[in-house]
């Protein structure tokens, strides 16, 4: 396993990070043998960084995380996660003192390296959507915002570093907090669906949100980057691409949207040609593509099972994706996946 | 090996608070502990051993019959 520093910070983390969320359920679904193997088997191979979230497992994650590093006597690197929700704008600060300590019962610990907002950053608030409220900038810096609450909680010694969560996030607002120094960590959505957080506009290529080189942004201002949905929820797989089902420990958002899961799988069968026997897997191929970004510092894989856990980490010092492959990526985001004004090329 | 039955709701928020915890198998959540959720619909094991203070208040769907519930947590906050 290859480490890498996390901006300007003292934490090394491993290149393939441990994501802990719902999507893929091995912390949150699976059993306490299956969640201990699971885990022994990824430290022991050296993976030392750990992302969960009081939204996953709504709590379980933390506290079947904790469970798992008492059981085994290890304690890597944590970040976990403050969700402001409506009700709490009157004084986001204490939400967020409130949130960690609730966290941190949970995890039954004194404290965590990272901490992130994890509502993304728009350049207007908006409490009434479904998902995440969206925060605005003001929200983070100004007096009771977010940074207060972080600023306290690393005084008291709760937390270490602190960031925040940019899914969905609009990359103005992203890019105003990141300019005030003032943050050591991003969580950001880089893939081969989307790479656009990490490299320069594709002609051609659409996508639902522009993150418009966030990570490069991010690193030029001494801010580590976490890539999380490195395989776009499981579609970036041989076995979502051969049409297979979701594992049976797989859950979170896409469980809802199935529709949009198949759009996913459909993108990512335009990549086939990146699993190649004896080189790599498609999702081998894709973690590699993120690697090759040297703003990149931690990429968080979802894991179902152990097989999941072993493909993922075997891509920590594999290398880049060949030059004929980056040129085959290339002329399939601008053919925009074969895809033109919601029509396909395949039916023209 | 305490087993509570979960409230089934006919509304929920339509906001961040009503988002729903779904997944295609049951249980969809599992800890360590000795506490479980059954569906208030159907008796499906939806949350299974978990223990005090694990899990927040939050909405489920059953995958099997599709009832959406409260799974009320008094103390913790709903996400």
């Amino acid at each position: 396993m290859k480490y890498r520093k996390i901006g300007n910070t003292d934490l090394k983390a491993s290149e393939i990070g441990f994501g802990c969320g719902d999507n893929a359920g091995l912390i949150v679904r699976a059993t306490t043998k299956e969640r201990e193997v699971g885990v022994g088997r990824a430290l022991d191979l050296g993976v030392n960084y750990f992302d969960t979230s009081p939204d996953y497992g709504k709590g379980l994650s933390e506290a079947n995380l904790g469970r798992v590093f008492r059981a085994l006597g290890r304690r890597p690197i944590i970040c976990t996660k403050v969700e402001i929700m409506p009700g709490d704008e009157a004084d986001l600060a204490a939400a967020c003192v409130r949130s960690v300590d609730a966290s941190l019962r949970r995890l039954k610990m004194d404290f965590v390296d990272i901490v992130e907002i994890h509502n993304p950053p728009h350049v207007k608030r908006n409490l009434e959507v479904s998902g995440w409220v969206h925060l605005e900038p003001e929200d983070y810096l100004g007096s009771s915002g977010c940074l207060e609450g972080l600023e306290q909680l690393k005084r008291q010694g709760k937390v270490r570093y602190f960031g925040f969560a940019c899914e969905h996030a609009e990359a103005p607002a992203v890019k105003q907090l990141l300019d005030t120094g003032k943050f050591n960590m991003i969580n950001v959505w880089y893939d081969l669906l989307n790479p656009t957080a990490g490299m320069p506009a594709v002609p051609g290529m659409r996508s639902d949100t522009d993150y418009d080189g966030i990570i490069p942004h991010a690193q030029s201002l001494g801010c580590g980057t976490g890539v999380i949905r490195p395989l776009a929820g499981g579609t970036l797989t041989d076995n979502a691409m051969r049409g297979g089902g979701r594992h049976a420990y797989a859950g979170g958002g896409l469980s809802r949207n199935l529709s949009t899961y198949q759009q996913m799988v459909e993108q990512a069968q335009c990549m086939g040609f990146l699993s190649q026997e004896g080189a790599h897997t498609l999702a081998q191929a894709a973690v590699r593509f993120i690697l090759m970004n040297p703003g990149v510092c931690t990429v968080l894989g979802g894991f179902s099972d152990l097989q999941q856990v072993e493909e993922m980490i075997a891509c920590s010092g594999a290398g880049p994706l060949s030059e004929e492959n980056m040129v085959q990526l290339d002329m399939v985001w601008r053919a925009n996946f074969g895809h033109w004004e919601g029509q396909s090329w395949s039916a023209a | 090996m305490p087993v509570i039955k979960t409230k089934v709701v006919a509304e929920r928020p339509q906001n961040r608070a009503g988002t729903l915890l779904s997944a295609e198998t049951a249980p969809l959540l599992r800890g360590d502990g000795d506490i479980s959720h059954e569906c208030g619909g159907c008796g499906t094991v939806l949350i299974a051993d978990v223990a005090e203070g694990d899990i927040i208040s939050f909405y489920v769907q059953c995958p099997k019959c599709r009832a959406i519930s409260l799974i009320d947590n008094p103390g913790a906050k709903l996400l």
